[in-house]
């Protein structure tokens, strides 16, 4: 209990109380050391007449609100490919954790490989289409798709995996009994098989709109947040802020509202999730 | 959650197959490229 009790201190509360502190304050770095001064809730004050803001929070909400529900919908789907496929089932079960268990840095070569103005194979395919050159990174609509794109491509997996391992874990009776008593297999899908699967969808949601705020890696190293600020979403913002800046203390503000936003949306979002799908009773 | 059905179904195996080449084909290719000479 204590050292648990130490650890949590130590890398838990003592960091946030730290952020908290750091929200209220102007941090200058100066002669080697950083200088705080308290500040009040000016820092907060800044966050909504800055249009970056907002823009950022605007790109976030249109990139999770895509990635999420794409990513829920083709894991379960593959999961359930995978449950009833005879022939593939070995490979698919093998193959489909790759993407996965790519680094980040891995995951934006691989697909600056694909989709670059010079040397992707996407346009080259689409060319021998007769399609013209698409500006998958360099537009501003282009770029947000491609970063979609990577990110569905790159988590659908682990989707996949939670909602695959949820669907063995459905007893083979509970399916025999529903089939005895007529159901279809849609029936029995719609019934029996996404009510069992409502925890592990609503984990899945959760995991995946966390890792939607989190995200970083691939878009920072795709395009930058560019052109211009179209995929500049929250988490390359605070970056920019907190390194480019180094006005720690707005950084700060804006990272705290960041969280608190996503704890609210999660916590509503989980409480909807447990309330529409409530496991049947057996 | 697998019963006793056995059967191949094509609108299950080739949406799985089109699926997992799509999984698969940005890492081949940067694989294809990684053999090459002049990379």
């Amino acid at each position: 209990m204590l050292p648990d009790g130490v650890l949590l201190i130590l890398f838990a509360v003592y960091p946030t109380l730290q952020l908290i502190r750091m929200a209220f304050s102007i941090v200058r770095f100066e002669r080697g050391q950083f200088i705080w001064s308290y500040a009040g809730p000016a820092n907060f004050v800044r966050l909504p007449t800055d249009p970056i803001v907002w823009e950022s929070v605007s790109k976030s909400v249109i990139f999770i609100a895509t990635t999420v529900p794409l990513t829920l919908l083709l894991g379960t789907a593959l999961a359930l490919l995978v449950d009833r496929s005879v022939l593939f089932v070995g490979v698919a079960r093998n193959v489909l954790l790759w993407p996965a268990l790519v680094a980040p840095v891995v995951v934006s070569v691989i697909w600056l490989l694909v989709l670059s103005p010079n040397i992707g194979v996407l346009d080259k395919l689409l060319a021998t289409l007769g399609w013209p050159e698409q500006g998958w990174l360099g537009d501003p609509a282009g770029a947000m798709f491609s970063v979609i794109l990577v990110d569905v491509w790159h988590w659908t997996s682990i989707v996949f995996l939670l909602v695959y391992t949820a669907l063995k874990g459905i007893p083979a009776d509970l399916l025999e009994a529903g089939r005895l008593d007529g159901a279809s297999e849609s029936q029995a899908l719609r019934y029996i098989v996404l009510p069992l699967l409502g925890p592990a969808l609503a984990t899945a949601a959760l995991i995946r709109l966390v890792m939607g705020v989190k995200v970083f890696d691939e878009m920072y190293l795709l395009t930058q947040g560019g052109p211009g600020t179209a995929t500049t979403l929250v988490s390359l913002y605070v970056r920019d802020v907190f390194f480019d800046r180094l006005d720690l203390g707005y950084g700060a503000a804006f990272s705290l509202a960041i969280v608190v936003a996503t704890a609210a949306v999660a916590f509503a979002a989980f409480a909807t999730i447990r309330h529409v799908s409530r496991p049947v009773q057996v | 959650m697998r019963t006793n059905r056995r059967r191949v179904n094509p609108f299950v195996e080739i949406p799985l197959a089109l699926m997992v080449l799509i999984m698969v084909l940005p890492i081949a290719w940067m694989l294809v490229l990684s053999v090459q000479p002049d990379w």
